[in-house]
């Protein structure tokens, strides 16, 4: 073999490697090395049922344009999930529906705080843009009308609802009752007043209304002072109106006014009412009850020393408030404790129950 | 435990500032001798805490071992830091009686106001008053107040904004409202007690003009108010609308820190005569068939006494906003109510000699 | 319920030291999962003095540890800006210097003028030839 031969021999083996190397290099490239496609008979297995099927439109969008005029319940936007928000004098449905509640021009505009939101309302009047301003008072529609007819209004004004009409027997009772109570109450304190101060027949029945009055002030809490206060200016506010209804002469409601003041003022200065039974005592002037309330305590120190019952002493002591009677049986009346207290035993490492007034039982830490 | 105590203990040394009440009012301690022994030297294991009355519960009581020295230094410390505070204030008051300037005057009286709640902020005594004995706060004591108004934030003013907001008082009738003053309202003639801001009231219980309370929580003197009754939904058939209708006005109505009440019964003489009325009371008298009428009741701050012409409040539409904005008013609390017909509307209205209610058909045309 | 033995057992149940029968222990079991007990932690019993006292000296510690920190704070604010301002005027005096005090030095992750200063410093500053104790016993 020639040199030549030698030579090309060689470039063709260069040659044929290098296309062999490429071929296989592309093949790789457009097929994975181990899959090699096969179309195999195939038979369709389910159906496409649903995905083939299409309904009909929904005739969504919006029903009425802005500044169309529309009535109570008109539909202005049909839509899927809310490309519009119910704005002012509209509403949502269930299915995103924005139907308008109240008669008046449609308007699209954007919520000032969610400036992305496009709300949908209803102007009551044509000149009337929306929104409203934020701190302006509300546009609105009151929407009701009077019955004309007297026999008509009459008829339902007496309408009642079921549960009205059955209750009412029972309240009107209640009602009576209470009076019946009051009237009963007041004859009593128009009785017993006369042992406190010196009225005229005709004042007796009014001062007893008054301390009634005082009486359920009291009951409710109220001091003492502000019950006569509030008392005397519903006597005199009844009257002014009385008056005014009945055309009775301003100076007519006057006397009747500083008559009733001279007898609040007698009766005020005279009784007061016990904190607890809410009975009549003789009224006491703020250093008196100071006084009194001074002595009863140096009392209740000397007994202390001789385990005097106190408990009936403090109670009957009148001067005092319930909450001052508290206080003092706290301080001077230590009885002894009562029941059964349960304490945990270091040694025993148990609790157990002892019956604290029997043993005199202190507890230590 | 007692290291740590230890460590402390060189830093403190014993101060009784808040045993001192020769320049510190007596209302800053507590008046229970036996609960402010408890309180500052530990509660005892012979008697138990004051504090719980039952007998058993009380013998019962184990308190948490070796509180007491860990109280001692906490109590001397707090203690000193008090003392500084105190300085400064007299540092600030001296500065006070210097300055002629109305606005720095100002200035350090706020920041005088801060470091008294400061000095006694943290006073076991005055803490315990506020916490567990309400009743009992002296308004005149910047502490007292910050604990009051700190109560108030967390509650009554943030009930107040949500009913003035949900019912739409806000902005149907004054544009907004940022409460300063706890304002609580109640019908007394009726025996009610106070109104919960939104409460449905029967038309019985507000047949005669309600008290107020207007409680500053800053240092206030001789302050003067103004307190308008509005409703918003007075029904205007020719319109179709709502009118907006004053119910009553008081104007120049003194209340301090301490006096906070504003007790209509006490303005009067026998006469009904009185110099805040601006308007006579006019209950509420809604008709049947109608929704629920709103009753807001706003409390201005007045900067100077004023004089209110009363042609303006007979338009049969009051409009607040220009009454406040002429008047120089500015809005400093609210409270509200709601009314609705029921059977004893014709008795008031018969009471305050008003024409007889229109019945309205029962459905919104 | 009543009628059963409460009595405490040390260790783990089982039948040996068994007090209970086993359907009141499946019973009890059953109502101890349903008990409010386990559901809310219990609440802390403390009498209103008690609870005052212990505010009392949680707010004495709160705020001596706030005093702490706000000097400790105000220390390092006047440190900080003595820094500032002294480095304004060497800016001023000399930029060159300025720039050589300034400048990021890689790869040093801890000043030297950092280390905490003590009253007694060493003469030595560092072993090189350290050895422990025990290995130079063993050599």
């Amino acid at each position: 073999m020639s040199l030549f031969a030698k030579v090309s021999s060689a470039r063709v083996a260069m040659r044929s490697a290098l296309l062999s190397t490429t071929l296989i290099s592309t093949l790789r490239a457009a097929l994975p090395a181990t899959v090699i496609p096969v179309r195999t008979a195939t038979k369709k297995a389910a159906g496409s049922r649903t995905s083939m099927r299409d309904s009909a439109g929904r005739r969504l969008g919006v029903k009425k344009q802005d500044g169309t005029l529309v009535k109570i319940g008109d539909i202005i936007v049909r839509q899927r999930g809310t490309r519009f928000f119910p704005g002012e004098n509209c509403k949502i449905g269930r299915d995103h529906t924005i139907y308008a509640v109240e008669p008046g021009y449609v308007r699209i505009y954007l919520d000032p705080f969610h400036p992305k939101r496009r709300l949908i309302g209803v102007a009551l009047e044509e000149h009337l843009l929306l929104p409203t301003p934020h701190f302006a008072p509300r546009v609105r529609r009151f929407g009701y009308a009077p019955i004309e007819r007297a026999v008509d209004a009459q008829a339902e004004e007496a309408r009642m609802l079921k549960q009205e009409a059955l209750q009412l027997p029972e309240q009107l009772a209640a009602e009576a009752a209470k009076r019946a109570q009051d009237a009963a109450r007041q004859s009593v304190l128009a009785l017993q007043i006369v042992a406190f101060v010196e009225l005229p027949a005709e004042e007796q029945t009014l001062a007893g209304a008054r301390l009634l009055a005082i009486e359920n002030q009291l009951r409710n809490g109220r001091a003492i002072a502000d019950a006569q206060s509030i008392t005397s200016f519903d006597y005199h506010f009844d009257i002014r109106h009385e008056a005014r209804r009945a055309g009775i002469a301003p100076e007519e409601t006057e006397r009747l006014s500083q008559q009733y003041q001279e007898m609040a003022s007698k009766v005020d200065a005279a009784v007061s009412f016990h904190s607890l039974t809410f009975d009549l005592i003789p009224h006491m002037s703020a250093t008196d009850m100071e006084a009194a309330k001074a002595q009863l305590v140096e009392q209740l120190r000397a007994c202390v020393k001789t385990k005097k019952a106190l408990s009936k002493d403090i109670d009957a002591a009148v001067v005092f408030s319930a909450e001052e009677r508290a206080l003092l049986k706290r301080d001077y009346l230590s009885e002894g404790i009562a029941g059964s207290v349960k304490v945990f035993n270091k040694d025993t490492r148990k609790v157990e129950v002892i019956d604290a007034a029997k043993l005199g039982f202190v507890p230590t830490l | 435990m007692s290291a740590i105590i230890r460590r402390y203990s060189t830093v403190v040394t014993k101060a009784d500032l808040w045993a001192d009440f020769s320049k510190r009012s007596a209302s800053l301690g507590l008046k229970d001798a036996q609960l402010k022994e408890a309180l500052l030297k530990g509660v005892a294991a012979t008697d138990g805490p004051v504090s719980i009355t039952d007998k058993a519960a009380k013998m019962r009581y184990a308190s948490t071992p070796g509180m007491q020295p860990l109280f001692e230094t906490a109590h001397t410390y707090l203690q000193q830091r008090a003392q500084r505070t105190y300085a400064a204030i007299e540092r600030i008051e001296r500065q006070i009686s210097e300055t002629t300037d109305a606005q720095v005057k100002a200035n350090l009286l706020a920041q005088k106001n801060k470091m008294a709640v400061s000095a006694e902020q943290h006073n076991p005594e005055v803490k315990y008053t506020a916490e567990y004995l309400p009743e009992n706060l002296d308004m005149s004591q910047a502490a007292f107040r910050h604990y009051a108004e700190q109560k108030w934030n967390n509650y009554g003013k943030m009930l107040l904004m949500e009913r003035l907001e949900t019912m739409s008082v806000i902005p149907d009738t004054m544009p907004t409202l940022n409460p300063e003053v706890d304002v609580t309202m109640e019908f007394p003639c009726s025996g009610a007690s106070a109104v919960v801001p939104g409460a449905f009231l029967h038309s019985s219980t507000t047949m005669k003009p309600p008290t107020f309370t207007i409680q500053e929580f800053k240092e206030t003197d001789n302050q003067l108010y103004t307190i308008l009754i509005v409703n918003p939904d007075t029904p205007n058939v020719e319109t179709n609308g709502f009118n907006t209708t004053l119910h009553w006005g008081l104007t120049n109505v003194l209340v301090s820190n301490t006096d906070i009440k504003v007790d209509f019964s006490k303005m009067c003489d026998a006469f009904g005569n009185n110099k805040h009325e601006i308007c006579p009371y006019l209950p509420p008298v809604p008709e049947k068939n109608l929704p629920y009428q709103r009753f807001a009741v706003w409390v201005f701050r007045q900067e100077a006494a004023v004089a209110v012409k009363s042609a303006r409040l007979n338009n049969p539409d009051f409009d607040i906003r220009e009454f406040a904005q002429t008047h120089g008013l500015t809005a400093v609390g609210a409270h509200m109510w709601r009314s609705k017909w029921d059977r004893s509307v014709s008795a008031v209205r018969e009471f305050y000699n008003l024409p007889k209610g229109r019945i309205f058909h029962p459905h919104r045309l | 319920m009543t009628g059963v033995n409460f009595q405490f057992t040390r260790g783990k149940r089982n039948k040996a030291n068994r007090t209970r029968s086993p359907a009141t222990e499946r019973v009890l079991t059953q109502l101890k999962m349903i008990s409010q007990r386990r559901k809310q932690p219990k609440l802390l019993q403390v009498c209103q003095e008690d609870h005052i006292r212990h505010e009392t000296i949680t707010t004495a510690f709160k705020l001596y540890r706030q005093e702490i920190n706000a000097n400790r704070a105000k220390l390092l604010l006047k440190q900080y800006e003595s820094i500032k301002y002294a480095m304004e005027d060497l800016e001023q005096i000399n930029s060159y210097l300025f720039h050589e005090a300034n400048t990021n030095q890689k790869g040093k992750r801890f000043d030297l003028e950092m280390r905490i200063p003590t009253e007694y410093p060493p003469n030595q500053i560092w072993l090189h030839d350290y050895t422990p104790a025990e290995v130079a016993e063993k050599k």
